[in-house]
């Protein structure tokens, strides 16, 4: 229904704070499963390091991480899938490499495996969920870029998305 | 946030929480058991009656729960609901995805 889907919506963020008293309680007070980063970042900290996370601050990135760390990851993954599927013999050398790896997958297997590792870096590069600009403030003084005089105070930047096309870095950058 | 001592100061204090030995030493395990119910649940899907199971939603769902348990402490339980859940943890006001 469009109007609850609306209201939905439009208090997506008051719920996501609302939710936020989680994070906070459990910083404070979590063990075992309940335990969160917040509490394991305190946890870090040097004594008398001056420490400043409020309430808020906790509420906002437990927030932020939520919107950062879900379809990015769950996007980037379906693509991984949709490329060894469409390639059946790297789907072959993919699963023979994990095939020959104990039955645990320990980290340090893992990592050093050539064809998982290539195949997660390829689809970061091609597919990664976002190819987006880093936005950069030119110096006062100004500079040249590639030939342009761009003046101080100019905001420029760099997009992924064809940085990780560019022939010069990735030769046959669409394969 | 702009100002860049308050951001130097917060991503210090983020830094240790993220580095590789931290999660690895606080997170492997539960992370192991979610994308291990999720691989399963795929299979399930592909090799059950239906015509082929849907990665996008089981990796969304492993996901969001991999990340809610980190930020919040506890889980969503969407992989186990086996759908996305508005309000979790059993609040009065949960509604669940109807459309």
């Amino acid at each position: 229904m469009p109007i609850k889907r609306a209201r939905q919506i439009a208090t997506a963020d008051d719920v996501v704070y609302e939710y936020g008293a989680h994070a906070v309680k459990n910083m404070r007070s979590g063990y075992g499963n309940a335990l969160n980063l917040f509490g394991q970042m305190l946890a870090a900290t040097d004594n008398g390091e001056k420490v400043s996370l409020t309430e808020k601050d906790v509420r906002e990135e437990a927030g932020n991480l939520i919107v950062a760390g879900s379809d990015t990851t769950a996007v980037t993954l379906t693509y991984l899938v949709w490329a060894v599927l469409k390639q059946p013999d790297l789907q072959a050398l993919l699963e023979d490499e994990v095939a020959q790896l104990s039955k645990e997958l320990n980290t340090a297997e893992l990592e050093a495996a050539p064809i998982l590792n290539s195949v997660i870096e390829e689809t970061l590069r091609l597919y990664g969920a976002a190819p987006g600009a880093l936005p950069r403030t030119v110096p006062s003084q100004g500079t040249v870029i590639a030939g342009h005089q761009i003046p101080g105070g100019v905001e420029i930047s760099t997009q992924a998305y064809t940085n990780h096309r560019d022939p010069s870095a990735f030769p046959e950058p669409l394969r | 946030m702009r100002d860049a001592h308050a951001h130097a100061a917060r991503r210090k204090l983020f830094a240790r929480a993220f580095s590789n030995s931290s999660l690895k030493s606080n997170w492997d395990v539960e992370v192991r058991r979610k994308v291990s119910l999720a691989v399963r649940r795929i299979k399930q899907d592909a090799s059950g009656a239906q015509k082929g199971a849907d990665v996008l939603k089981w990796w969304t769902l492993m996901a969001t729960d991999v990340i809610a348990h980190l930020s919040f402490g506890e889980s969503f339980n969407m992989l186990e609901l086996g759908k996305v859940c508005h309000l979790p943890w059993n609040s009065p006001t949960h509604i669940n995805e109807s459309d």
